[in-house]
C-alpha cells in the first residue's frame, strides 16, 4: 500500500493542475469579500466546491488506469485491489489535507475566526474532502473517458453546490426547497459550516456522521473493481 | 432478445428500494439532522450489505436496532421496509415478524402498514418477474446447447460422407484392377503362350511369318501395358480389411486376440469405414482409460449382419461415463441403421452390429 501511496502521490504532484488547485485556488477564494450581513463569509462555503473539483481532478488517475487497461495488469499482479484503492485514496487525502491546512491558515489571516470555528471547520473540511474523493470514485465508475466524466461532473457539481448552499447562502432557501435538497451531501456541509460559524455546535456531530455515512456509501460502490 | 441494461429483473429491485427510501424520507421530517442521519446510515448500510454480500440474517440485527431507535425517533421502524426489496427469496418470516412486532410498540402509524403492503406487493412482483426471466434464460441455454450439438453432429456426418465416398472410389479402383488382372490378363497371357507355341512348331521364314511376328509383338506389348495398368490402378493406400488388420497389429499393449469369421471381403466400404472408426476409437479409449491384461477383437460377417465385438478386462471407474468419442461412435453407427451396445460387467465390451448391404459387385 505504501508503494501505491508514494506512486500515486508522485503522479498527482507531477500534474501542474494539482499545484494550481492546492496553492492558487485557496488564495483566489480567500480574496472574495464577505457578505455585509452577519452570515458566514462566502469563501468558506465556496471552498467546498474547490475541494470537490480538486478531489475529482486527483481521482483522474483511477479513471486513466481503467481507460488505459493498467488496472488489468495490476489485477494480474500480487497487489490487492484494496491496497490499490487505499493507497490512492490516502495519497489524495494527503494532498487535500495540505490544501485544507493552507486554506485555514489563509482564513485565519483574512477573517477573524474563533479557535472553535477554526477547529470544527477544519474537521468538516477534512470529512468533506474524504466524501468528495469517495464521490469522485463513485462518479468515475460510470464513465469510460475522463473528458465526458469531467464535462458532466462540472455541471452536476455546480448544481450540487448551488442547491446545497455552497454558492448561495442557506438562509435564502425556502423551507420547501430545503426539504428536497437535504438528500445532497453539500447541503449538510453548508449546514454544518453555517451552524459552527453561528456558534451552535449541537448538531455538528450529526452532520459529520451524515457526511461519513455518505462517504461509506460512495466508497462501497466506488471501490468496486471495474475493468 | 436484447435485454434492457437499465431496466431488467435484476435492476428493478434497486429502483423500488430507492423509491421506498424516498417515501420514508418524506414521511419523516428530513430536515432534522438526527432523522436524516438515520436514513442515510440505513442507505449506506444497505449499499455495504450489497457490496460485500453480507448474509441476509443481518436483517434481524437491523430490526432490533430500529426497534430500539423507535423509542428515540418515532417512525424509525419504517426503515425496516426498504431492505425487504433486495431479498432473493420471498421474505415471508421477515415480513411476518415486522407485521407483528409493532403491536408491542406504540406510535406505529397507518403509514407503516401501508408501506409494508406496498413493499410486499412489489417484492412479489419482482420475484415473479425474476423467476420468469430465469426460466426464459434456462430455456435459451437449453436450445443453444441443442443447436450446438446438432451442428457438431452435422459436421461429423459430412466428414463421414466425404470419407466414405473416397473409400468407395478406392474400392472401385481395386475391383477394376482385380478384374483386369484376373479376367483380361489371364486371357491375354493364354493367347500369348498359344501363339508362342505355334511359332516354335511352324518355324517358317517368309512374309506370312513376318506379319505373324508383328502381331505377336503387339500382343506382348499389350500384355506389358496391362500389367502396368493393373499396377497403377491398385490403390497404394490400405483400406477395408487391410486397415483393420494393420490397426489390430499395431496395437501393442496388450496384443489383441483377433478372431475373424465369415467372408469379410464382402463388407462394403461404408460399413468398413464405420467398423474401422469404431475400432480406432475403442483402441484409443483402451490406451487412454484402461490398462487391461487382455483384449479380444472379433469380426464376423454373416448373410444378414456385420458384427464387431471389442472387449477388454481393464474396467476402471473412469470408463463409467460415456465421453464424446463413444457418443460420436454411436451416432455414426446409427446413421447406418446399425446398433451399438456397451456392457460393463467385469469386461468392458462394445458390440457393433451393422445390417448387411448388397455389394455392388
Amino acid at each position: 500500500m505504501m508503494v501505491v501511496y508514494s506512486l500515486a502521490l508522485k503522479r498527482a504532484i507531477k500534474q501542474k493542475i494539482t499545484l494550481v488547485m492546492v496553492m492558487l485556488f485557496p488564495v483566489i477564494i480567500i480574496l472574495i469579500p464577505p457578505f455585509p450581513y452577519n452570515i458566514i463569509p462566502f469563501s468558506f462555503t465556496i471552498y467546498g466546491l474547490v475541494i470537490m473539483f480538486t478531489a475529482f481532478i486527483l481521482t483522474k488517475q483511477v479513471l486513466d488506469d481503467r481507460a488505459q487497461k493498467t488496472i488489468v495488469r495490476i489485477a494480474a499482479s500480487p497487489l490487492n485491489h484494496y491496497a490499490y484503492v487505499g493507497g490512492h485514496v490516502s495519497a489524495y487525502m494527503s494532498i487535500l489535507l495540505v490544501q485544507v491546512v493552507f486554506f485555514m491558515l489563509l482564513a485565519v489571516f483574512r477573517f477573524s475566526v474563533s479557535p472553535q470555528f477554526f477547529l470544527v471547520s477544519s474537521l468538516i473540511y477534512i470529512v468533506f474532502a474524504l466524501m468528495s474523493i469517495a464521490f469522485s470514485l463513485f462518479w468515475h465508475l460510470f464513465f469510460k473517458s475522463y473528458a465526458t466524466s469531467i464535462a458532466v461532473y462540472s455541471v452536476v457539481a455546480n448544481i450540487m453546490a448551488l442547491a446545497g448552499g455552497l454558492t448561495v447562502p442557506l438562509e435564502m432557501f425556502p423551507e420547501r426547497v430545503k426539504d428536497v435538497v437535504v438528500v445532497l451531501p453539500t447541503y449538510w456541509f453548508a449546514y454544518s459550516l453555517d451552524a459552527s460559524y453561528n456558534g451552535t455546535y449541537t448538531n455538528i456531530g450529526y452532520t459529520l456522521a451524515i457526511l461519513a455515512a455518505f462517504t461509506i456509501g460512495f466508497f462501497a460502490i466506488g471501490s468496486k473493481r471495474s475493468f | 432478445m436484447q435485454k434492457n441494461r437499465y431496466l431488467s429483473e435484476k435492476t428493478f429491485p434497486y429502483y423500488t428500494q430507492g423509491l421506498s427510501y424516498l417515501m420514508v424520507l418524506y414521511s419523516l421530517s428530513p430536515q432534522s439532522p438526527a432523522v436524516f442521519l438515520l436514513i442515510i446510515s440505513s442507505i449506506s448500510f444497505n449499499i455495504v450489505k450489497w457490496r460485500f454480500k453480507l448474509p441476509s440474517t443481518i436483517f434481524y440485527l437491523e430490526f432490533v436496532v430500529l426497534i430500539i431507535l423507535e423509542t428515540f425517533i418515532p417512525g424509525s421502524l419504517l426503515l425496516i421496509i426498504p431492505p425487504l426489496f433486495i431479498f432473493k427469496r420471498w421474505p415471508v418470516p421477515e415480513a411476518a415478524l415486522i407485521a407483528f412486532v409493532p403491536f408491542l410498540i406504540q406510535n406505529v402509524t397507518f403509514q407503516y402498514y401501508l408501506f409494508l403492503g406496498i413493499a410486499l406487493f412489489a417484492v412479489t412482483f419482482q420475484l415473479l418477474w425474476k423467476n420468469d426471466a430465469e426460466q426464459a434464460e434456462l430455456n435459451n441455454d437449453r436450445l443453444r446447447k441443442r443447436l450446438y450439438l446438432q451442428e457438431g453432429r452435422m459436421d461429423t456426418l459430412l466428414n463421414d460422407q466425404q470419407e466414405i465416398s473416397r473409400l468407395a472410389a478406392l474400392h472401385e479402383r481395386d475391383r477394376i484392377a482385380q478384374k483386369l488382372h484376373d479376367d483380361l490378363g489371364h486371357e491375354l497371357t493364354g493367347a500369348h503362350l498359344s501363339l508362342k507355341a505355334y511359332k516354335t512348331i511352324v518355324n517358317r521364314n517368309d512374309s506370312v511369318m513376318e506379319a505373324f511376328d508383328k502381331g505377336f509383338e503387339r500382343l506382348e506389348r499389350s500384355l506389358q501395358a496391362l500389367r502396368q495398368t493393373v499396377e497403377a490402378t491398385r490403390p497404394l493406400e490400405s483400406f477395408g480389411f487391410e486397415t483393420f488388420k494393420n490397426m489390430v497389429d499395431q496395437f501393442e499393449s496388450p496384443r489383441p486376440v483377433l478372431e475373424v469369421k465369415g467372408n469379410v471381403w464382402s463388407i462394403t466400404p461404408k460399413a468398413w469405414y464405420a467398423v474401422n472408426s469404431v475400432l480406432k476409437e475403442a483402441l484409443t479409449n483402451i490406451t487412454k482409460h484402461a490398462s487391461p491384461d487382455e483384449v479380444h477383437i472379433r469380426l464376423e460377417q454373416t448373410d444378414a449382419i456385420t458384427q464387431l465385438k471389442i472387449s477388454n478386462d481393464g474396467l476402471t471407474s473412469q470408463t463409467n461415463n460415456a465421453g464424446h468419442g463413444l457418443r460420436f461412435m454411436r451416432r455414426r453407427i446409427e446413421a447406418l441403421n446399425g446398433m451399438v451396445s456397451i456392457t460393463k460387467t467385469n469386461w468392458f465390451t462394445i458390440i457393433v452390429t451393422l445390417p448387411r448391404e448388397e455389394h455392388d459387385a
